[in-house]
């Protein structure tokens, strides 16, 4: 190996040692290289080998790493699939043999006896059902959503489900998305009721402390800060609300920045801009970069006159929001509390000393009595849903307002006819339903054709009366009430016309207390769930109640094809993991592959390398020995 | 005879030499005599003398070697220093920080898909004590390295003054000898250019040769070695940013010395150009981990909450708008809020309020720390104090217990409050005491609740998530182009090595070719001379039996 290509007029002995001992240095030091990557396999031992394919191995082998964790996620949340899906059927296999025994429990050759005797198979099955409910692999509850508690217990009257909706994730592809691998019990057993919710928009006012983020924004796609442009006919100002957390953030900043003379603020639901001194013209805001600032403020578009107030920034109710703040800031008023009713359980709910949503939330939450109180989904209003399966759930009035105005009384003037009674609604037949004869024998004829809404049964029962009575609801707790305004020695009274069974249904099928007919609440929030179903089939079979017998068999029927169909739909779920597993299995192999590409030697070719360097070395020392021996002082004599 | 003579001990002085590499091939240059006198009409001249001593030698291939010698010298230091980086680094090995990172964020992967799951916490934390050991051995070992160069760049500088002196006093030397004898000094110029050679893998040096044999040594234009007077070097460590940097500094007037090229000047570079450039791109890479976990723990929450908590970081005034320079936090502050909740642990209760963080610099209210214990101090169940040296400190009633999330002026990350890490650097980094002593407190959740791992997802992606604190880059983005940047610097540096090589063998073998002993052609001298002087003997035994014949016959 030449270690020099300069041309030599002579050649010193010290030149001949030293092109010698480079080149036996330099082939020493390939070969030992060849040598290394022949003993380790490797292509390369350090980055500064070959820097460009260490950098693509560090990139392969974090993108090994990564995958290395998605397989042990996927095969983690295929295994809780499993175990899910494993415990759904048993769920199903337990409601099927259910309803089994409801058919024969319904079935004319079964006695009572027989009948009651049922009851302990069907406890059983409700035991087991909890159980399955309560099932867990490893840390994981499977159907307690976000939390770390025993979903399931038979308690409260009936069986309480405190887990909540949340399902747990993990992530599943490269660029870092998750997906979901539990249902929560809500889903599955429907543990939970539907909400008790009212038709109220609690409607917040803007504060200076109001959240960007918690705004739905002038167009309902919430509120993207951005620059904005105001214009003035001789004076321009380009704001840039970029990194304003609140509401008043965005107005300090606007008031900093905009033309002088012009200013902002709140204006209860929305931004203001208004002249301070003279008016200076028209103003003008527009998007600046085709943002979309302006739009979601509410504020684009020119305007003239001393202030403008821009559209409704629409704040979404928060926890943090003040009670004080609702109905546009005019507040609702707490102060007569609520009752709430679960199972025969009557709890009345204060509010005094409250200050914010959340507040109010716990004075639900806290009280123990299987309630599930939260924001809504749309942070408009305020809902409550039932956590106890087989217990009805209403709230109430407490002699003043407070459950209407949350929004939150179970029964109410938007409460739909095809709601009552447990989704049974109300049966009514063509022509009047029933007859009032009020205490001077007046008698009036309901027709309830064409109504919808318990308001609209109220309105007509007005309507009908003509003045001799007074229709609305009662005043504490739940039901319609009729005042008999007439005076007379007859008796205030209500009958059914026609065979049909709307005054029942209505709850108001009852004896006159004085002048007023008081009707029943006839919308508890039920939990529309298995646990339910067998309970009412225990309580029918233990009494030979044939009717509420068959309400929980139609029930358990409605349920379980609903069970089956969330099953369906993890079976999916569970396939589309198994899917990711196989694709993430080929990406394993394929990096793999890679990586052998980038680190690994190819030792045919090292082999034959190390062979030349070899005999390269070997003729290296050989001639070095012969070079330096000869000289012409052998020679002398 | 008396030539010849000579001219054998300059071949005998060559052969002598052979193996010596710093000597320069001598020969002797021979001239026949002329007398005037004539023999008839011809007038021979009277035999021949050693006109003069020649050293074959080439200035200018002196001066390039000595230039390439200091190249090569220096782009081995490079490489050395780089290497020693990448050893420390320990790339593409199972250990190393690459790993130790991806480990963390699968840990905390992990964490998000079993929250509830106490060894997952665990393991987090023995995780990121795995990253904080790797980050703080990288960078003591990045200080011992630079402690090394400084220690070299004292030897180097006494190693130079020590070879100054000599050559200053082989010049005295060299115009002493000379003046005794034309050429009586190649012993000596040849140490003086082994010397220059020497100094010149030290220091890129120019010289300068006068006609009395002088040689006059130069750094830069400024002279080093002026005839027989050096003006010396020094060294003088000074320390900036705690870092200890030795510099060199002429003797005489504390001048600075200007190193383009040679081993002190590629020690200087190694260590302010790649060691401290490593040192500060670890301690960024460290500081932006320790910033952004942080952010994400502070926008989440623990299975438990803390019962008291003290910031870690110190404001320098807490009446400062905490993202100014006199508030003198280590990491930056925006406008934004954050929520405190206060949760009764009999009961669970939680209550939640909102802490905003105003830093618009308008209106005269931007929030300093005083105005955010006041604030926090209002939350019921919360007392927020400050301590002496302006931490913030809270503490929640008996009972009770504060978590924080959705942080988004990052502020509680700058104080220290709630955090996973603390420290600002690889140095000081470390898992929070509290957080170690119960991983609980790692903020898997978002909402609260305990199997809602979403924020450990969070948490997992921070590796991937861009950091302003990074320029852009994620940690992971970050720290491979660190390593990648060590890979190309150093395999650049080996080639530069190489490539110096290349130039001081090529330079080496020119010297040697022109100023190299070859042993063959000192054998011909040898025998030309042993014959010539044979010859003159010879020749004068012809003249002494011709002389004997003349006073023969004078005689008779």
């Amino acid at each position: 190996m030449a270690v020099s290509t300069v041309n030599l007029t002579r050649v010193s002995y010290n030149l001949r040692a030293f092109n010698l001992l480079e080149s036996i240095r330099r082939n020493q030091r390939a070969t030992y290289n060849m040598q290394t990557a022949l003993a380790t396999g490797l292509r390369f031992q350090r980055p500064s080998d070959d820097p460009l394919r260490a950098s693509s191995a560090i990139t392969l082998d974090r993108r090994m790493d990564r995958l290395d964790l998605i397989q042990n996620n996927l095969q983690r949340a295929n295994t809780v699939l499993n175990e899910v899906d494993t415990s759904m059927q048993e769920a199903v296999d337990l409601l099927r043999e259910a309803q089994a025994l409801a058919i024969q429990a319904l079935g004319d050759n079964t006695t009572p006896s027989e009948r009651q005797a049922l009851t302990v198979v069907v406890e059983s099955l409700l035991d087991q059902l909890v159980s399955v409910g309560n099932h867990r692999y490893l840390n994981t509850n499977l159907f307690s959503g976000h939390q770390n508690i025993v979903p399931f217990e038979r308690s409260h009257g009936g069986v309480i489900y405190r887990g909540d909706g949340n399902r747990m994730e993990t992530m599943v592809d490269l660029d870092l998305s998750e997906d979901a691998f539990t249902i929560p019990g809500l889903e599955f057993f429907r543990a939970v009721s539907a909400e008790v919710r009212g038709v109220v928009d609690l409607d917040p006012a803007l504060t200076a402390d109001t959240l960007v983020t918690d705004l739905n924004g002038a167009l309902g796609r919430g509120v993207e800060l951005g620059r904005i442009l105001v214009g003035l006919p001789a004076e321009q100002s380009e704001i840039d609300l970029r990194g304003c957390a609140t509401v008043g953030d965005v107005v300090n900043k606007l008031n900093a920045e905009l033309p002088s003379g012009l200013r902002a603020r709140i204006n209860v639901r929305s931004l203001e801009l208004y002249w301070v001194g003279a008016d200076r013209g028209p103003v003008s805001v527009w998007e600046v970069g085709g943002g979309r600032t302006a739009a979601d403020l509410g504020l684009t578009g020119t305007f003239s006159g001393p202030s403008t107030t821009g559209q409704d920034l629409d704040p979404r109710v928060t926890l943090r929001t003040r009670v004080a703040d609702l109905r546009a800031g005019a507040g609702v008023n707490l102060s007569a509390g609520l009752v709430v009713r679960s199972g025969g359980q009557k709890t009345t709910i204060q509010f005094n000393g409250v200050d914010t949503v959340e507040d109010i939330l716990n004075r639900f939450n806290q009280a123990d009595i299987g309630v599930w109180a939260k924001v809504a989904d749309d942070g408009r209003s305020l809902e409550v849903r039932n956590r106890v399966s087989g217990v009805d759930l209403t709230i109430e009035e407490n002699g003043g307002l407070t459950a209407t105005a949350l929004g939150l009384r179970s029964m109410h003037g938007g409460t739909r006819l095809a709601s009552l009674n447990d989704g049974k609604g109300v049966r009514t037949v063509a022509g009047a339903d029933f007859r009032i004869t009020t205490r001077d024998n007046t008698t009036i004829d309901v027709d309830l054709d064409g109504v919808q809404t318990l308001q609209e049964v109220i309105s007509r029962l007005n309507t009908a009366g003509g003045g001799a009575i007074a229709a609305g609801f009662v005043a504490q707790g739940n039901g319609l009430r009729i005042v008999d305004l007439t005076a007379g020695a007859g008796t205030l009274r209500i009958e059914e016309l026609n065979g049909s069974l709307a005054a029942t249904d209505l709850g108001l099928n009852v004896t006159a207390t004085g002048n007023q007919l008081v009707g029943r609440d006839v919308n508890p929030v039920k939990v529309d769930s298995p646990f339910t179903a067998l309970l009412e089939l225990s309580a029918g079979m233990q009494v030979d109640d044939r009717l509420a017998m068959t309400d929980g068999a139609q029930r358990l029927e409605r349920v379980l094809k609903q069970m089956q169909e969330v099953q369906g739909k993890l079976a999916s779920q569970a396939k589309v993991m198994a899917t990711r597993a196989d694709h993430v299995e080929t990406e394993v192999t394929a990096t793999k592959v890679l990586i052998s590409d980038v680190r690994d030697v190819d030792i045919a070719d090292a082999a034959v390398r190390f062979q030349q360097l070899q005999t390269a070395l070997q003729a290296n020392l050989s001639t070095a020995l012969q070079v330096l021996n000869l000289s012409l002082l052998d020679y002398l004599r | 005879m008396a030539a010849y003579q000579a001219a054998i001990t300059i071949t005998g002085q060559n052969i002598a030499n052979v193996g010596n590499p710093d000597y320069t091939r001598q020969s002797g240059r021979l001239a026949s005599v002329y007398s005037g006198a004539a023999t008839g009409t011809i007038s021979p001249g009277i035999g021949v003398r050693l006109d003069s001593l020649q050293r074959h030698t080439d200035a200018a291939v002196e001066s390039r070697l000595r230039l390439a010698y200091g190249m090569r010298s220096g782009a081995e230091l490079t490489y050395q220093t780089l290497s020693r980086v990448e050893a420390l680094y320990n790339e593409l090995s199972e250990y190393d920080l690459s790993s130790q990172l991806n480990e963390f964020f699968k840990s905390l992967a992990d964490l998000q898909t079993d929250p509830l799951e106490t060894a997952s916490r665990n393991l987090v934390v023995s995780n990121a004590d795995a990253i904080i050991r790797t980050l703080q051995r990288q960078r003591s070992g990045l200080l011992d390295q630079i402690h090394d160069l400084n220690a070299q760049t004292e030897a180097m500088t006494r190693s130079a003054n020590g070879i100054v002196e000599e050559i200053a006093k082989l010049n005295a030397l060299v115009v002493t000898t000379e003046a005794r004898a034309q050429g009586g000094s190649g012993a000596l110029r040849d140490r003086r250019d082994a010397l220059l050679r020497q100094l010149g893998e030290l220091i890129d040096i120019q010289t300068r040769e006068h006609e009395n044999g002088i040689v006059n040594v130069y750094v830069g234009s400024e002279p080093l070695v002026d005839f027989d007077r050096t003006r010396g070097l020094t060294t003088v460590t000074t320390v900036e940013n705690g870092l200890e940097r030795t510099s060199i500094r002429f003797a005489d007037n504390d001048g600075s010395v200007i190193l383009r090229s040679g081993r002190l000047a590629a020690t200087v570079a190694a260590r302010d150009v790649h060691l401290v450039g490593q040192l500060e791109q670890i301690d960024q890479l460290a500081g932006a981990l320790i910033y952004e976990i942080n952010r994400v723990q502070t926008s989440g929450r623990g299975l438990v909450g803390y019962t008291s908590a003290t910031g870690t970081y110190a404001a320098r005034s807490a009446t400062a708008a905490l993202n100014s320079t006199a508030a003198g936090l280590p990491f930056p502050v925006q406008t934004g809020t954050f929520f405190v909740h206060i949760r009764d642990q009999s009961s669970g209760q939680t209550i939640t309020r909102m802490i905003k963080v105003d830093l618009d610099g308008l209106n005269n209210d931007d929030t300093t720390l005083t105005d955010l214990a006041a604030a926090m101090n209002a939350i019921p169940g919360l007392s927020a104090t400050l301590t002496p040296d302006n931490r913030l400190q809270l503490n929640a009633d008996a009972g009770w217990e504060f978590s924080f999330s959705e942080d988004t002026s990052g502020a509680l990350a700058a104080l220290g409050v709630g955090t996973f890490f603390e420290g600002q650097n690889a140095s000081t980094m470390a898992v929070q005491a509290a957080v170690r002593n119960d991983p609980r407190l790692i903020a898997a959740s978002r909402s609260g609740a305990p199997g809602d791992g979403s924020n450990a997802g969070r948490l997992a992606a921070v590796g991937d998530v861009a950091s302003a604190l990074l320029g852009g880059l994620s940690i992971l983005d970050f720290h491979s182009g660190l390593t990648s940047r060590v890979a190309v610097v150093a395999r650049s540096a080996a080639t530069e090595h190489e490539a110096a090589d290349a130039v001081y063998s090529s330079l080496l073998t020119q010297r040697e070719s022109l100023s190299g002993v070859s042993l063959d052609e000192e054998a011909i001298n040898l025998t030309k001379y042993e014959r010539a002087f044979q010859g003159a003997s010879r020749f004068l035994t012809v003249v002494d039996s011709l002389t004997d014949e003349l006073l023969t016959l004078v005689g008779t």
